[in-house]
């Protein structure tokens, strides 16, 4: 088993990156950002990204393909099931930063269904327990362990 | 959209008038409080709506279909509508990521998201404590 693949246990910390340049996070405007920070893109088909805390750095997870600056959202694993999200953690893109981990069951394909609409909201406000950064794009370490 | 979707859908704006026992001075206050909406509106259009239909390549990303100009414009439309109604500014106005635009309201346990699609439909969405109570298409 390598690294990051071994299962995400309810006490770790998970970020979500969410670009600067999109204004769904404005720290003048509320502590929290828009729940289309969460939302699942056209890039998702297998669920949303997030990363481990204990695998990387918020500072890591800009990627390599971005030259914008991002802020960093914190979320809670034990948060998102304790709803019934599914967490995997993913670690295979040796392009992208280590401690991959997608939310299975909200991905692009049933992003509009109403409980994954609630997701949504509820990752931005409560779940989102604080966000970090900005941050400069920065290429990602292949592992931090 | 007709304006009685609009009126039925969208929580109107509060009216925390402050009671001085003067009928004049609660028409001033009411009068103060919808300028405000109205410069909230403003805002809106000005520094997000108009700023991105100049330069949509400031919405460019890897991870999000930015709006079109058209799309934009159709926001830019509903924004000016719900204005004239008197309704509450929204928090913010955002790409929804999948090419349109999304005014998001809060107010207290109530969170309210009217997408404007890359389509022209237009969504709204209520939730209350993040459970989903209304959706409704408006367009």
């Amino acid at each position: 088993m390598g690294p990051g693949s071994e299962p995400v246990k309810d006490d770790e910390v998970l970020y979500r990156r969410i670009p600067d340049s999109i204004e769904w996070y404005d720290p003048s405007v509320s502590p929290h950002p828009s729940s289309k920070a969460f939302r699942p893109k056209r890039h998702d088909p297998t669920g949303i990204s997030l990363y481990r805390a204990r695998h990387v750095c918020p500072e890591r997870i800009g990627g390599r393909s971005s030259q914008k600056p991002y802020y960093v959202a914190v979320v809670r694993a034990g948060d998102l099931r304790a709803h019934g999200m599914c967490l995997l953690a993913t670690p295979g893109d040796a392009n992208g930063p280590p401690g991959h981990v997608e939310v299975t069951n909200l991905r692009y394909g049933n992003r509009r269904e109403d409980r994954q609409e609630e997701w949504q909201a509820l990752l931005a406000d409560p779940l989102c327990r604080e966000v970090l950064g900005p941050f400069a794009p920065a290429a990602p370490e292949k592992d931090s362990e | 959209m007709s304006d009685q979707v609009l009126e039925t859908t969208m929580s109107p704006g509060a009216i925390p008038a402050v009671p001085t026992g003067a009928a004049g001075d609660q028409e001033l206050v009411m009068g103060a409080d919808v300028a405000g909406r109205k410069a909230g509106w403003e805002r809106m259009i000005n520094d997000y709506l108009i700023n991105w239909g100049r330069d949509p390549a400031a919405l460019e990303s890897d991870e999000v279909i930015a709006p079109t100009p058209d799309i934009i414009s159709l926001a830019g439309d509903v924004a000016m509508a719900l204005r004239d109604k008197g309704i509450d500014p929204p928090l913010r106005v955002v790409p929804d990521g999948d090419g349109g635009v999304c005014f998001e309201h809060r107010h207290g346990e109530f969170l309210e998201t009217l997408t404007v699609a890359s389509d022209g439909t237009v969504e709204l969405l209520v939730f209350r404590n993040c459970r989903l109570e209304t959706r409704r298409s408006l367009a």
